[in-house]
């Protein structure tokens, strides 16, 4: 339910003319597939820990940082993107 | 142990238990998508948890634990039938900046609020309270907390009936991730607006898409938000 209430306010600002990224859970991937959420990085996280577990301040950063990339990428609607962990 | 006289004698069935997890009398957000699973793909799943975790004792490689569990969350969850409309338009809107020059808000749907401000009242149900709540908040409006840009995190706590909200509580930048969002303002990339969003995304899907987004999405917009970091629960 939580992914899809985030899909359905994604649309709503973009449809205002604000644009957004919104960070799922790899369980409801198919969530913003189907709800054609505008961009999206799906996180490899349990439910709850959307950008990354507790304390671990490193991966968080890392999730905030790709989003923000997403969001600045993005060309077109349906933009999904799987987070993937640099590589050191 | 019960006696086999007992009322009880016949116990649960094993669907019975894994049933429990969701709203039962076992509720554990971190385990409810066990009633989703056949009893087989339960067990199996049980069991291997259970295996991993003895290993884990010895080895203190918690990580393989939680990978199991993560996988098996991403198996049950994925249905061959979604709550969520079918949409036929795909709404876009590319910035209209580079990123920092915009302001930026953060709204996430992990019943994130202010320890003095519960959208539910000075008395609003802790965690476990609100879990039997959860057909409530699946037919009501959420409320939009708003949460000022310079709020210490400490006043900050999380309550969903939809999700186990204690590890917001241990650490709210896992679903709010206000630090990192100040750290990269800190250093000019991004601007951030003085306000951000919170809500409880267990909620009326119907009243969320008729007439709730609609009316926050106006909200922000007027309140200068030039793009929106939304994080899903």
């Amino acid at each position: 339910m939580c992914h899809g209430s985030v899909g359905l306010v994604a649309r709503a600002l973009e449809a205002a003319g604000v644009p957004t990224v919104s960070v799922f859970v790899r369980a409801f991937r198919h969530t913003a597939v189907k709800l054609r959420v505008p961009r999206v990085l799906v996180t490899p996280h349990l439910m709850g820990r959307t950008i990354g577990p507790v304390n671990d301040g490193a991966r968080q950063r890392q999730v905030v940082e790709a989003a923000l990339r997403l969001l600045e990428d993005a060309k077109g609607p349906g933009t999904l993107s799987e987070f993937a962990p640099p590589t050191s | 142990m019960t006696s086999p006289e007992s009322p009880d004698a016949a116990g649960m069935t094993f669907e019975e238990f894994r049933q429990s997890f969701y709203y039962g009398d076992r509720a554990d957000m971190q385990f409810k998508y066990w009633a989703r699973m056949s009893d087989r793909d339960a067990a199996d799943t049980i069991a291997a948890l259970l295996h991993k975790l003895g290993e884990a004792f010895d080895t203190g490689d918690f990580e393989v634990v939680r990978q199991l569990a993560f996988q098996a969350q991403v198996d049950a969850y994925a249905p061959a039938e979604t709550p969520e409309p079918e949409v036929d338009d795909a709404p876009f809107t590319p910035l209209q900046a580079d990123l920092a020059d915009l302001r930026l808000a953060l709204i996430s749907a992990g019943g994130v609020f202010e320890v003095d401000d519960d959208p539910m009242g000075p008395n609003g149900p802790t965690q476990e309270e609100c879990l039997p709540l959860i057909k409530d908040f699946l037919r009501g409006s959420p409320t939009l907390s708003l949460i000022p840009v310079d709020t210490p995190l400490e006043r900050l706590t999380a309550r969903h009936p939809g999700y186990d909200a204690t590890t917001a509580q241990r650490d709210i930048n896992t679903v709010f991730p206000l630090t990192h969002l100040r750290a990269i303002a800190g250093e000019g990339r991004v601007r951030l607006t003085d306000e951000h969003y919170a809500f409880t995304g267990a909620t009326s899907h119907t009243r969320l898409r008729k007439e709730v987004a609609p009316r926050w999405a106006e909200h922000m917009a007027a309140r200068d938000v030039d793009a929106a970091f939304l994080v899903a629960t």
